[in-house]
C-alpha cells in the first residue's frame, strides 16, 4: 500500500482515539489533521497547498448564505425555550390530553415535534423536554421505562422534521457532494435546503404517527404503565381559559407553521424564513414575558402589523414614486410604512422587554456561542478533509465503496453502518462534514438520490442517538434525569423506539418517494 | 496616495507580525508555570483573568451583532418584499441592496467569530464525554492542557501563517466588495479571520494556564475554581 493511503488512514484511526481524550472536537480533528499533514510534508508526499487554502475555506463559511439561517434559527430556538413559550406548549397540551390515557405522551411527542422545528440539537430539546415532563410523567405514575423512551425518541425528532439545523448543514455538505459527482461527469440536479425541507417533511411526520401510534397500543396492551389522572393534579388548578389555549398552543403553532410554510411554498428562502422565525420568536417571548397590558397589546400587535404587511406586500403594489402613482395607491404605502413603524416599535418593545427580565443578554449568548461551537466544528472538519483529501484518501473511500459487494446498495448500506457507529460518539454536525463529502460523491455516481440519501442518513443517525449504551439522547437523559430513575430503564425504553425507527428506515429505503416525492411538487 | 496609505498598513501589518513573533513564547507560560509555579502562578491568574475579560467583550460584540443581524434580515425583506425597493436613498446617502447584503454578512461572521473564544472559555465546545466522566479533574485538566498546545496552537497559528500574504495583498489594493455597489470593506471582512484566530489562541493561553494550576495542585486538593462543572450543554 501507498504511504499516503497508509497516512490516510492512519490520520483516521488517530483522530478517533484522540477524540476520546474529551478537547473539543472541532479542534482535535483540525490538530490530528494539522500534525499528519506535517508529518506528510517531511515524507514529501504532502502539498502545502493543501494547508494554505484554510484561511480560503473558513471565508467561504462567512460569505455562504445559506448557512447565515443556522445563527437565526438557533435564536429562535433559544428564545422560546428561554421566554418559557416552550414550556407552557407542553403544560397545555398535557392538560388538554389530560383525560385521555397517556395524554401526556402524547403531548410529550407533539410538542417535540414542534420544538423540534427550532432547535435540532440533539441535547437541547432532550434537556428541555426531561427537564419539564419527566417529573410530572412519574408523579402521574407512569413507568419510568415509557416516560425516558419517550422523551429521549422525541428530543431526537428535531433532527429530521424541518426546519432542523442540521438538515440545512446536510443540505449544505450534500450539495457540495453533489456538485462533485457532477464535476466527475455524473449530472443530477441542484439539492437545496428547501429540497431537504420537503423530503424530510414526510418520514417526519409519519415517525411522529408511528409513534403515537406506539403509544396508544401501548395503552391498551399496558394501561398500568401510564395511569390516567383523575384526581391528582388538574383539580387544584382553575380551568383552561380559551385565549391560554390560542396564545400558548395556536401562536408558536402558527409561527412554526408559517416559517415552514413559506420555505415550501417558495415565498421565502430559508434564510428569510428564520429571521421571521426569530422575529417572530422575539416578539411572542415579549408578548409572554410583558409586565403590562400596554406592552403586550402593543407587541401583539406588531404581530399582526407583519401579518398584514406579508399580506399586503403579496397582493398590492406598494412601490414608492411607481410609474402609475394614483391616491389609492399613495395611501396603501402610506398604510404600509405605519405598519413598518408599528412593527419596528413592537420589535423594540419586545428586546426591552427581554433585556428587563434578564433574559436577552442570556438568550443571544447561548445563541452566538452554539452557532460558534457549530461554525468552529466547519472549520475543524475542513481542515480534516482537506488534509484527507491531499492524501487521496477521497480516491481510497471510493474504491472502497466500488469493492463492496452488491453495487449501489452494498456500499449505501456499509455507509450506514459506518455513520451509525460513528453517532455513538459524534454528533450530527461533525459527521455530516467528515464522513458526508467522502462518502456522498461516490454513492451519488453509484447512481443513489442525494435527497433520499441525506433523509435516510438524517433517519439514521436519529436512530443512533436513541441506541444505549453510547446515544447521545440518553447521555443527555441521563443527565438531566432524577436520580430516581435507573440508567437501565432509560435504556430499555430507548429499544422499542428504536425497533420503530428502523421500520421508518426500511420504509424510506423500500419506498424512495417518501423522501422525492414531495421535493419534486416543491420545486415545480 | 492610496497605495502610501496601503503602505503604511502594510508596514503596520508587519510590525504586528514581530510582535506576534515576539510574543509567540508567551504560548509555553503554561508550561513553564508548571516548572516554576511559586513566580509564575500568581501572573499566570491575572493573566489568564484578563484573557477571560477579552473574550467577554469579544462575546459582546458577537451579542449585539445577533440582534442586529435578526433585525436587519427583517428589514431587508420588508424593503424587498413590501416595498419592492432595492436601495434606501437618505439624501445624499443611497445604500444599496449589495451592501445592506454584505452589511448581513458582516454581521453573521462577526457573530460566530466573536463569540468563538468565548465559547471556549464557558466549555460550550462538543467534546466526546464518553471518558471524560471518568477522568476526573486531573485527568481533565491534562486533556485539555495537552490539548491546548497539541491542537489548538498549531491549528490557530496556521490560520495567522496561512492568511498573512493573502490578506496583505486585499490590504494592498483595500480590496472592496466583489459587488458593484456593495461594502468597500472586503479586506476588512477578511481581516476578522486572523482575529478569531488570535482571539482563539489568547483564549487557549488562559485554559491552559487554569489546566496547570490544577496539575501544579497535586491529587488531593484539586482548586474547585476549575471549569469542569457540569457543562451547560450546547443546546
Amino acid at each position: 500500500m501507498e504511504i499516503e493511503a497508509l497516512l490516510a488512514i492512519a490520520m483516521f484511526a488517530c483522530a478517533i482515539v484522540a477524540l476520546l481524550g474529551g478537547f473539543p472536537v472541532a479542534l482535535t480533528l483540525a490538530g490530528t489533521a494539522l500534525i499528519f499533514a506535517l508529518i506528510g510534508i517531511s515524507l514529501n508526499v504532502f502539498s502545502p497547498i493543501f494547508l494554505n487554502v484554510l484561511p480560503q475555506r473558513i471565508l467561504g463559511q462567512m460569505e455562504n448564505q445559506v448557512l447565515l439561517a443556522v445563527p437565526l434559527f438557533v435564536i429562535m430556538g433559544v428564545v422560546l425555550e428561554r421566554s418559557r413559550v416552550a414550556e407552557d406548549l407542553l403544560h397545555i397540551a398535557s392538560r388538554l390530553l389530560v383525560r385521555v390515557r397517556g395524554g401526556l405522551g402524547y403531548a410529550v411527542i407533539l410538542v417535540g415535534a414542534l420544538l423540534a422545528a427550532s432547535t435540532g440539537i440533539v441535547g437541547a430539546t432532550v434537556i428541555s423536554m426531561t427537564l419539564i415532563a419527566l417529573p410530572t410523567m412519574l408523579k402521574q405514575g407512569y413507568s419510568p421505562r415509557i416516560a425516558t423512551g419517550t422523551i429521549a425518541a422525541a428530543g431526537t425528532l428535531g433532527q429530521i422534521i424541518p426546519p432542523s439545523i442540521v438538515l440545512i448543514l446536510l443540505a449544505d455538505a450534500i450539495s457540495n457532494a453533489n456538485q462533485a459527482a457532477s464535476g466527475a461527469g455524473h449530472v443530477t440536479g441542484v439539492v437545496s435546503v428547501g429540497d431537504l425541507f420537503a423530503g424530510a417533511l414526510i418520514p417526519g411526520l409519519m415517525l411522529v404517527g408511528i409513534y403515537l401510534g406506539y403509544i396508544a397500543v401501548m395503552s391498551i396492551v399496558r394501561p398500568s404503565s401510564m395511569p390516567r389522572t383523575d384526581a391528582v393534579s388538574d383539580i387544584d388548578l382553575p380551568p383552561l381559559r380559551a385565549s391560554e389555549v390560542i396564545f400558548g398552543l395556536g401562536a408558536p403553532l402558527l409561527l412554526i407553521l408559517s416559517v415552514l410554510g413559506s420555505i415550501l411554498g417558495g415565498l421565502a428562502s430559508p434564510t428569510e424564513a428564520s429571521a421571521i422565525g426569530a422575529m417572530g420568536a422575539i416578539l411572542l417571548a415579549g408578548a409572554r414575558l410583558a409586565s403590562t397590558n400596554a406592552t403586550r397589546r402593543l407587541i401583539l400587535t406588531g404581530l399582526l402589523c407583519a401579518g398584514a404587511l406579508a399580506l399586503m406586500g403579496a397582493n398590492l403594489d406598494l412601490r414608492f414614486g411607481g410609474a402609475a402613482t394614483g391616491f389609492g395607491q399613495t395611501l396603501a404605502t402610506a398604510f404600509a410604512a405605519l405598519l413598518c413603524l408599528l412593527l419596528l416599535a413592537a420589535a423594540i418593545a419586545a428586546l426591552r422587554v427581554l433585556a428587563r427580565v434578564g433574559q436577552l443578554e442570556p438568550a443571544f449568548r447561548s445563541a452566538m456561542q452554539i452557532t460558534a461551537m457549530v461554525f468552529l466544528i466547519l472549520i475543524g472538519a475542513a481542515l480534516f478533509s482537506l488534509v484527507f483529501r491531499g492524501f487521496g484518501g477521497d480516491d481510497l473511500v471510493m474504491e472502497l465503496l466500488h469493492a463492496i459487494p452488491g453495487g449501489k446498495w452494498g456500499a449505501l448500506v456499509a455507509t450506514m453502518l459506518v455513520m451509525f457507529v460513528l453517532g455513538f460518539f459524534l454528533d450530527f454536525i461533525e459527521i455530516v462534514y467528515v464522513v458526508v463529502p467522502l462518502v456522498a460523491p461516490p454513492l451519488i455516481m453509484l447512481g443513489v438520490d442525494p435527497i433520499w440519501l441525506a433523509i435516510l442518513m438524517a433517519l439514521n443517525l436519529q436512530t443512533s442517538f436513541l441506541t444505549p449504551p453510547f446515544g447521545f439522547a440518553l447521555f443527555y437523559l441521563r443527565g438531566a434525569a432524577p436520580d430516581g430513575v435507573r440508567t437501565i430503564d432509560i435504556w430499555q425504553g430507548a429499544l422499542p423506539f428504536i425497533g420503530l425507527q428502523v421500520i421508518m428506515i426500511l420504509l424510506v429505503a423500500a419506498i424512495p418517494s417518501l423522501a422525492t416525492w414531495l421535493p419534486a411538487i416543491a420545486s415545480r | 496616495m492610496t497605495s502610501e496609505l496601503a503602505q503604511t498598513f502594510l508596514q503596520l501589518g508587519g510590525a504586528l507580525e514581530w510582535a506576534g513573533l515576539v510574543a509567540a513564547p508567551l504560548l509555553l507560560l503554561p508550561l513553564a508555570t508548571l516548572a516554576f509555579p511559586g513566580p509564575l502562578g500568581g501572573v499566570a491568574a491575572r493573566l489568564a483573568a484578563v484573557i477571560d475579560r477579552i473574550s467577554g467583550a469579544a462575546l459582546s460584540i458577537a451579542i449585539w451583532s445577533g440582534i442586529g443581524l435578526v433585525l436587519l434580515q427583517v428589514a431587508i425583506i420588508v424593503l424587498r418584499f413590501v416595498f419592492r425597493v432595492t436601495a434606501i436613498d437618505i439624501g445624499p446617502v443611497s445604500i444599496a441592496s449589495p451592501a445592506l447584503n454584505d452589511l448581513l454578512l458582516y454581521l453573521f461572521a462577526i457573530g460566530f467569530l466573536f463569540a468563538s473564544a468565548s465559547a471556549l472559555r464557558d466549555d460550550g465546545h462538543v467534546r466526546v464525554d464518553i471518558l471524560r466522566e471518568q477522568m476526573g479533574p486531573r485527568g481533565r485538566a491534562l486533556a485539555d492542557f495537552i490539548g491546548t498546545h497539541l491542537f489548538l496552537f498549531p491549528v490557530m497559528i496556521l490560520v495567522l501563517l496561512a492568511s498573512r500574504g493573502w490578506l496583505a495583498q486585499s490590504w494592498r489594493i483595500f480590496e472592496g466588495s466583489r459587488e458593484a455597489s456593495g461594502l468597500p470593506t472586503y479586506f476588512l471582512f477578511k481581516t476578522l479571520i486572523p482575529a478569531f484566530a488570535l482571539l482563539l489562541i489568547l483564549q487557549g493561553l488562559a485554559n491552559a494556564l487554569r489546566a496547570a494550576a490544577i496539575l501544579r495542585a497535586g491529587p488531593t486538593d484539586a482548586p474547585s475554581s476549575t471549569r469542569s462543572a457540569p457543562r451547560t450543554p450546547a443546546l
